[in-house]
């Protein structure tokens, strides 16, 4: 097995190896960087990423299924490291990545093998069992369900005023504006003031398909009676819609959601990972 | 173009022009590492059951980009070259200094002047936790740190050398780890804003163990004589350059950053935080550079002090494992115990603990000789002695073969006993860099002794290795001599060195095999 660089002339035989952002950018032109893993003339794998600063960020990384456990990834890393050298600033890769799939958990112990360092991130994915929240005493509350509305009963009118309401403050919740966004209406929940949503949670299954916490805003600082009404408001919701088995997945990018996951998503697990290799 | 079209505001413009010129930069690498890698033919692409899939890295998730544009914004509103990175690094720290400082209270620092004690490394020293709103500590693990560290103050303050003990111990073993851990990496941009807070723990720790020395010099002995400095004194002073300058440097990075290290916090817009951050820029470079270049030399520096306090120790342990006996006399032996020279010796092998290595190997290589008929002057166990006299013995035994090839056998034997006389040393190196390792052994939680134990093992596996290599060669010209003696059977790569060997009889001027098939 061999490596070649992935360019204009041949990026079309690693179509199904690199991941669909990776390859937009080499369909486009744009700078990334990648390598293929070739046996006899035939595409067997490759790897994509793009250099910050000091830093390579590699950011997709195959071999095809009836390749492996043949030292292909191996090979392809080696190769990358070569190409790094040549190039005196960069002297470390990072691999960021979420598991959910077994080949996740293959790169995650290549990683390791190969010397990467795993490091605690700041905004860990986390993913917790809904039946793991049954145990919590704080579900088992009686929901303060009045004031708690789902999205579903709500007029779109009210999703496009607090969508455009949070692009002007800290920017929208959702990448897709809020009537348009696939979400989960059902599961979402809001509080209004009138006609007005002034705290809400919002899930969609934006991550690999599974149930996805994506925004929550207590509206407040004092709004925690609020958002603990609509956190069992969607509980209960769940618990009917769901198995006990069915994830729920989250990632906490503040010092208020870390604290919250800490105390009412117990028994949780981190799936996303953060990866270093320093080259010297 | 485009992009410049529209300059908008100031601050607009100048990230426009930023990310431009990132993106530059970023062409500008994958085009250098483009130029590293092959191009090969591809003809087709595997079968793929299942492609890859994409799931977002909690880096790149839109929910963590959504926070990081607005920190970011924050930060451009605070500093004029703020970043989100920034301002996490310096809130980090922020938390840090003020959690760790806890513990300097006024009595402490009116206790700490009358007995000479440097009372900021109270907090240097102390470690960080998390605090509430009201100022407390934020949980019962955090209540525990904050415990911890007003007894490590108590402690150091009673200017008790058996409390301070435990202290001492471990930020010597820190200092050493963080020490051997540095890595040219480490100054980096990305680094430095990704890990800055564990770095600028390193830094104080850098800083203010020369007071903890000073203070405490029946643990930290400091001879300006280097004859008379312990071999730990020496690497401890090692360190001393490279370590000055990665924390100066560090400084000087955060600045150049935006964060002012010392008050842990972000620099505002006055002029005075403009010149300090104009200053990080210019002297940063300076420093990392002066980093860049020390460490590898320290690096050097440090790992041959070890690798001469390893062969120091290794051969005063050789003469205790000489001593062990492990040339049992034979009946033949005992019957020339007589003589005067070797009762001389075997006296000294009862009593020679002030003898050197050299002495130890000579008295057993006259044993041995006695025995064998073939010396070894330079140390081999006995079975090289045996090996030796079996070659001999065939050369005396197979006289007419041994005509027939002699300007051949004689050079195979004169390597062979190269070889052997070799493979006894680097044995004897192996023996000894192993008592090293014993010795040793037992000091796991002192990081200078476990260092050295791993050098030891190191050398003591390098050992092994060519000794390793040597005794192959040594095997294929007894097979050699063997062929050409007795006509025994050979194997291809033995038929090889024959030939080997037949050209330089044939070509005696030829530059000598340097043994590619060792």
């Amino acid at each position: 097995m061999e490596t070649t660089i992935i360019d204009i002339g041949n990026y079309k035989f690693f179509n199904e190896m690199l991941l669909p952002e990776a390859y937009a950018r080499l369909e486009e032109g744009t700078p990334i960087f990648a390598l293929g893993l070739v046996d006899e003339g035939i595409a067997c794998g490759a790897l994509a990423g793009r250099p910050k600063g000091s830093v390579f960020q590699l950011t997709s990384f195959f071999v095809a299924q009836s390749y492996r456990q043949k030292g292909g990834a191996k090979i392809l890393l080696e190769s990358l490291i070569d190409c790094m050298k040549g190039q005196g600033d960069l002297q470390e890769i990072d691999a960021s990545f979420t598991m959910f799939t077994d080949d996740h958990r293959l790169f995650e112990g290549f990683l390791e093998h190969s010397g990467f360092v795993y490091e605690k991130e700041r905004s860990p994915i986390i993913s917790v069992a809904l039946g793991a929240l049954a145990s919590n005493p704080f579900y088992l509350e009686e929901p303060e369900t009045r004031k708690v509305r789902h999205f579903s009963e709500l007029p779109e009118s009210c999703l496009r005023e607090l969508d455009k309401a949070m692009r002007v403050a800290d920017g929208a919740p959702l990448a897709q504006p809020l009537d348009k966004a696939e979400i989960d209406k059902e599961l979402s929940v809001a509080i209004m003031d009138g006609n007005r949503i002034t705290s809400f949670l919002l899930f969609d299954h934006s991550f690999a398909g599974m149930l996805t916490l994506a925004f929550a805003d207590p509206g407040h600082k004092d709004g925690a009676a609020e958002f603990a009404a609509m956190l069992r408001g969607a509980y209960q919701t769940a618990v009917k819609r769901y198995p006990p088995e069915a994830k729920i997945v989250i990632q906490p990018v503040n010092s208020f959601s870390s604290a919250l996951v800490q105390k009412l998503a117990e028994g949780y697990e981190v799936v996303s990972k953060t990866a270093s290799l320093s080259l010297n | 173009m485009k992009t410049f079209q529209n300059w908008g505001d100031e601050s607009t413009a100048q990230q426009t022009k930023e990310a431009y010129t990132n993106e530059l930069l970023e062409e500008q690498q994958i085009l250098q590492m483009r130029s590293h890698a092959s191009q090969v033919a591809v003809n087709g692409a595997a079968t793929v059951s299942r492609p890859p899939v994409q799931a977002p890295a909690a880096k790149q998730s839109y929910k963590e980009r959504r926070e990081h544009a607005k920190k970011e914004k924050l930060a451009k509103k605070l500093c004029p070259i703020g970043t989100a990175e920034a301002l996490d690094l310096a809130s980090i720290l922020k938390i840090s200094e003020v959690s760790r400082g806890e513990n300097i209270t006024a009595d402490r620092i009116r206790r700490a002047q009358a007995i000479g004690v440097d009372v900021r490394n109270l907090g240097s020293f102390a470690d960080p936790f998390n605090i509430n709103s009201k100022g407390l500590p934020a949980s019962p693990e955090d209540e525990a740190v904050k415990q911890r560290n007003d007894d490590f103050a108590e402690d150091y303050l009673s200017n008790d050398a058996t409390r301070r003990m435990p202290f001492l111990v471990q930020t010597k073993n820190d200092f050493i780890n963080e020490s051997f851990n540095l890595k040219e990496s480490d100054l980096s941009t990305e680094n430095v804003l990704k890990n800055g807070f564990e770095l600028k723990r390193r830094a104080d720790l850098f800083v203010g163990i020369e007071a903890i020395q000073r203070e405490n010099r029946a643990f930290f002995p400091k001879h300006e004589n280097p004859d008379e400095q312990t071999f730990e004194e020496k690497v401890l002073k090692e360190q001393e350059a490279v370590n000055s300058i990665f924390s100066s440097a560090l400084i000087q990075k955060m600045a150049a950053v935006g964060v002012d290290a010392v008050s842990a916090r972000i620099y505002s817009y006055s002029s005075e935080d403009q010149e300090a951050i104009q200053k990080g820029e210019m002297m940063q470079a300076v420093l990392t550079e002066g980093y860049k270049d020390l460490l590898p030399k320290t690096k050097a520096r440090t790992q041959k002090l070890f690798e001469d306090e390893v062969k120091l120790r290794a051969k005063r342990n050789v003469t205790e494992v000489m001593y062990d006996g492990n040339v049992p006399l034979t009946e033949d032996e005992k019957d020339v115990e007589e003589s005067t020279w070797l009762k001389n010796a075997l006296e000294g092998e009862i009593d020679n603990s002030s003898r050197s290595i050299v002495d130890a190997y000579k008295r057993q290589d006259q044993l041995l000789t006695i025995k064998y008929g073939v010396s070894f002057p330079d140390g081999a166990s006995e079975l090289q002695y045996a090996d030796m006299k079996h070659c001999r013995d065939m050369i005396a035994n197979n006289g007419g073969a041994y005509v027939n090839n002699r300007e051949l056998i004689d050079l195979i034997y004169t390597d062979f006993y190269r070889a052997l006389s070799l493979v006894g040393s680097k044995t004897m190196e192996k023996v000894s860099y192993q008592t090293v390792c014993d010795e040793v052994g037992g000091s796991q939680n002192d990081l200078i002794q476990k260092n050295l134990g791993s050098v030891a093992n190191e050398m003591m596996t390098k050992s092994m290795v060519e000794s390793g290599s040597i005794e192959r060669r040594a095997s294929r010209l007894q097979d050699l001599m063997s062929h050409l003696l007795r006509d025994k059977p050979m194997n291809d790569e033995t038929a090889e060195l024959l030939e080997k060997y037949r050209a330089k009889v044939q070509n005696p001027g030829q530059a000598d095999d340097k043994g590619g098939d060792n």
